[in-house]
């Protein structure tokens, strides 16, 4: 039965991810009055680009091959730490945080591997520029997450779960309110998004996650895709799980309500910012370090 | 529950003052201060809930009316009317004032520690961080180059005391209050003036130029 709730929940996730883009994608249309195309659209990509053929270059390697498996297989296994409506998830006998970020940095490691491997001039740009931003966004998820951790006396991500739904007024302590922000900030610059890339265009001077990713076709590049999207909704139902979570069927009503939100209150961010200059960056990220900071001092200072 | 509540919006307040710190437009700055605002309305909301003081709505509608919605205003059609360029010019690089504000916030807790008021205020957590809004206003107005900006760091200051004496006080006869949003709204037509006349004379808002008068 525990297995059983920790596939549903695993699966929850998989198959929500492409729906949380779509829906970051369809609030930034409206916003500026187009239509935007359907909230099923990214399932039909993935779906089409699943049943055609790759074509792989000439210098690539064994990694350009196993690199598409390993990407989507490690977001896999990192979703199924995260508990949706019940802290029973797959790993819920060890599921650490330190595991955990780990599983997402190999993920990152390979598709940088797959961008430098490809003999391109833009996928070692874009490996060089996703690494930048990978090492400059860690520091501030490790503090978010372990001030978490502290705050709930365990690094396991289903005991805080636990720990949270019994004591949901947690979640609205100070040092709480900056280490969620802090993590916010942090899934906008790991999934790709607005003011540290651009998942909209392919302008060889900005992208950073589409230059990785230029070669893959097929479907290599479904897995990679479906592998990044997870990335992403597992950042999301991270910060939402740890925002008054309920467990049982409301809990699961109440989850799909908060990361639909988190994800409309992204789109509003996409339309409300400029992409930065990618010299900036390091800016951006010093914020999300500086709250990090703060939530884990505050939370020792604070009675 | 309450208390929680506008510590959050607080924590928010604080959130965007570091915002302003962080950002390199002069209009990100703005939208920023305006949010700042915002969030310091809903504190002051739910703060005169608690203590069940009427008159502090009123300073909350103005605080929504004059600083989240006229002073905004004023600056965006300040910058559009000067044709300044939004680029924010600092002394210090964007980067090391952001991290030296993780110090600020840690700085006025250990201050507050030293207070040993928690009796008189409600939430623990309100006194130091409108203290450190005030800091980091103070800290603003000292690194950043351009008239505008500079005014941005007042606001934020004015902010954080505004705050500080709501937590405080447990509110401020209600002239008293009304004069000082008087006096924010004068002070930025005021500075907003200024910076008018010295573009005018000087063709820049650089506060720095202003060190090289010569008779």
């Amino acid at each position: 039965m525990e297995v059983l709730i920790g596939i549903v929940q695993l699966l929850l996730i998989v198959i929500l991810a492409p729906g949380v883009n779509a829906v970051i994608h369809k609030t930034k249309c409206l916003i500026r009055g187009q239509k935007g195309p359907s909230i099923l659209q990214p399932y039909r990509d993935i779906y089409k680009l699943l049943n055609k053929r790759s074509v792989i270059s000439d210098t690539a390697s064994w990694i350009s091959r196993f690199a598409p498996y390993i990407i989507f297989s490690v977001s896999v296994v990192a979703a199924a730490f995260i508990p949706v409506f019940s802290s029973k998830t797959l790993f819920h006998f060890s599921s650490d945080v330190i595991g955990f970020t780990y599983l997402m940095a190999l993920g990152t490691l390979f598709l940088t591997l797959y961008g430098l491997d490809q003999g391109s001039a833009f996928g070692g740009l874009g490996s060089s520029r996703e690494v930048t931003i990978a090492a400059l966004a860690e520091p501030a998820m490790m503090i978010a997450i372990f001030t978490v951790c502290i705050m709930n006396g365990t690094s396991s991500i289903s005991e805080i779960f636990t720990k949270l739904s019994v004591h949901p007024l947690q979640a609205f302590s100070v040092s709480s309110v900056f280490s969620l922000l802090a993590l916010l900030m942090v899934a906008i610059a790991e999934s790709a998004r607005i003011p540290v890339d651009n998942p909209e265009t392919h302008l060889e001077l900005t992208m950073v996650h589409e230059a990785m990713i230029l070669e893959a076709s097929g479907r290599d590049l479904a897995l990679i895709e479906l592998g990044s999207l997870i990335k992403q909704a597992i950042f999301i139902s991270f910060i939402a799980s740890a925002i008054f979570p309920i467990s049982g069927l409301l809990g699961f009503i109440w989850y799909l309500l908060k990361v639909f939100s988190i994800a409309i209150l992204i789109g509003f961010i996409e339309i409300s910012n400029a992409k930065l200059r990618f010299f900036r960056v390091p800016d951006f990220l010093a914020v999300a370090f500086t709250l990090s900071v703060i939530s884990l001092i505050v939370h020792y200072l604070e009675v | 529950m309450e208390v929680k509540l506008a510590e959050f919006f607080i924590a928010l307040a604080v959130f965007f003052s570091i915002t302003i710190v962080a950002s390199n437009r002069l209009f990100l700055g703005i939208k920023s201060y305006a949010l700042q605002s915002l969030s310091i309305a809903a504190a002051t909301t739910l703060i005169a809930s608690i203590e069940n003081i009427s008159h502090l709505f009123v300073s909350a509608l103005l605080m929504l009316i004059v600083k989240a919605c006229i002073i905004p205003l004023l600056l965006f059609y300040v910058t559009k009317k000067l044709n300044i360029q939004r680029k924010i010019e600092t002394n210090v690089t964007i980067f090391d004032s952001v991290i030296f504000c993780a110090l600020i916030v840690v700085f006025s807790y250990f201050l507050v520690a030293k207070f040993n008021l928690s009796s008189r205020v409600l939430g623990f957590n309100v006194i130091p961080l409108s203290i450190s809004v005030i800091i980091i206003g103070l800290f603003i107005m000292v690194t950043r180059r351009k008239a505008i900006t500079q005014i941005l760091g007042f606001l934020t200051l004015e902010n954080g005391i505004f705050m500080a004496e709501i937590a405080s006080t447990h509110g401020m006869p209600v002239f008293v209050e009304l004069g000082i949003f008087m006096d924010v709204l004068i002070g930025v037509i005021i500075a907003g003036i200024f910076v008018y006349r010295m573009s005018e004379t000087f063709n820049d808002i650089d506060t720095e130029k202003l060190t090289s008068f010569k008779e």
